[in-house]
């Protein structure tokens, strides 16, 4: 059976056991579950003590508590990943025998948080490198030994190149002659221009 | 350079140019071209001294009697088409002097290339559509090449333009 939430292919064997384990929880509790979990996705930190309270009274153990997070953090994101709304996801989480209730609160909090959880994910995704700074120096040049009389102006250009596994900023520093300069800027300009569109048909299968 | 003699005065022309757009790092003159009227030896020394020649005539701004002066041993026919073809060049080559000048401190910029592309999808979201540029810097390296990427996306691009920018103002107000 495919579920939307999960990209349109079956709903993972442990997610499917652990949602008995949500089950034993009421909504309510559930509900401030979900809250925690949501806070991690974006980068905040579950309070694990809050979590226990909730969990005492349906006795969780260590095992529980752990994979009940797993389970709802891999519900919240691949629906966000796949862009599926609070009423489809609700239906899907019934169908794999979610309460009704339970599904109802979840999807609340999933449908308020939803594109905060995807901008989340597109700023996230994976880059392989960005631009963190750029300094630029203009100097004068008056003369040199290849040349005596110059006076040009050359550009110096630093940029900060950030590996985003490191979080290492790499300065990149270079001069540039000045007609050579507007034509790196000119290009650059030229490059802001260009719209990238695909044609989606393509891609629908 | 009095070994120009050596060739027909109408091939000056050629050498002379063919010089000029190897100092300008276009593609330079090839011996093969001139095998029968130089052995290698006698052609490198030739090109050095057109090298040389040329340069110091942009440098130290030859007037056409200098430029006389400092090319004796040759016929006049030779000394005309040499000052001719130096003299169409002056541009090309106060260029090139310039921005080997640049070079002489830091990395200079040889060149550089650039791609944009749509990011569709990543492991995080199914549906990104983040339009993305990569820049290539291609820089000298202890002798050669090296390559330094950079991906931007389009905010990053907006900070960097704009930066820029503000550079172009100055370099423009600099250049009289």
């Amino acid at each position: 059976q495919r579920f939307r939430f999960c990209g349109g292919l079956d709903c993972p064997d442990w997610v499917l056991a652990e949602i008995s384990t949500l089950s034993r929880l009421t909504s309510v509790k559930m509900k401030l579950l979900c809250v925690q979990v949501l806070r991690s996705l974006v980068g905040g930190e579950i309070d694990y003590d809050k979590v226990h309270k909730l969990t005492a009274d349906a006795k969780f153990e260590v095992g529980d508590v752990k994979a009940s997070i797993a389970a709802l953090s891999f519900i919240l994101s691949s629906a966000a990943k796949f862009s599926v709304d609070g009423e489809t996801l609700s239906n899907e989480l019934q169908q794999l025998g979610l309460p009704k209730e339970h599904s109802t609160s979840l999807c609340k909090s999933y449908g308020d948080n939803m594109e905060t959880l995807q901008e989340e994910f597109r700023r996230t995704s994976l880059r392989l490198s960005s631009l963190e700074s750029i300094d630029w120096r203009v100097d004068y040049i008056v003369s040199s030994s290849h040349l005596k009389n110059i006076g040009e102006p050359s550009v110096q250009l630093r940029l900060g190149i950030k590996n985003p596994d490191t979080g290492k900023v790499d300065n990149l520093t270079f001069t540039l002659s000045a007609p050579k300069f507007q034509l790196f800027l000119s290009g650059e300009l030229l490059l802001m221009k260009q719209q990238p569109e695909v044609n989606f048909h393509f891609f629908q299968r | 350079m009095e070994v120009l003699q050596k060739t027909d005065v109408n091939n000056v022309a050629k050498v002379l140019h063919g010089v000029v757009d190897g100092i300008c790092h276009r593609a330079s003159i090839q011996y093969k071209d001139f095998s029968d009227a130089w052995d290698l030896e006698e052609w490198w020394c030739l090109i050095d001294g057109i090298k040389t020649f040329a340069q110091k005539s942009i440098s130290e701004q030859w007037n056409h009697e200098q430029l006389v002066q400092n090319l004796p041993n040759l016929p006049e026919d030779y000394k005309n088409e040499v000052i001719n073809a130096i003299n169409v060049r002056r541009d090309d080559l106060r260029a090139a002097l310039v921005e080997t000048t640049c070079a002489v401190s830091h990395d200079s910029l040889n060149d550089f290339d650039w791609q944009v592309k749509l990011a569709m999808a990543s492991d995080s979201i199914a549906s990104l559509h983040q339009p993305l540029a990569t820049v290539d810097f291609n820089l000298p390296d202890n002798g050669s090449d090296k390559t330094v990427s950079v991906e931007l996306s389009q905010e990053e691009m907006k900070k960097m333009i704009a930066s820029l920018e503000a550079c172009n103002r100055i370099v423009n107000q600099m250049k009289t």
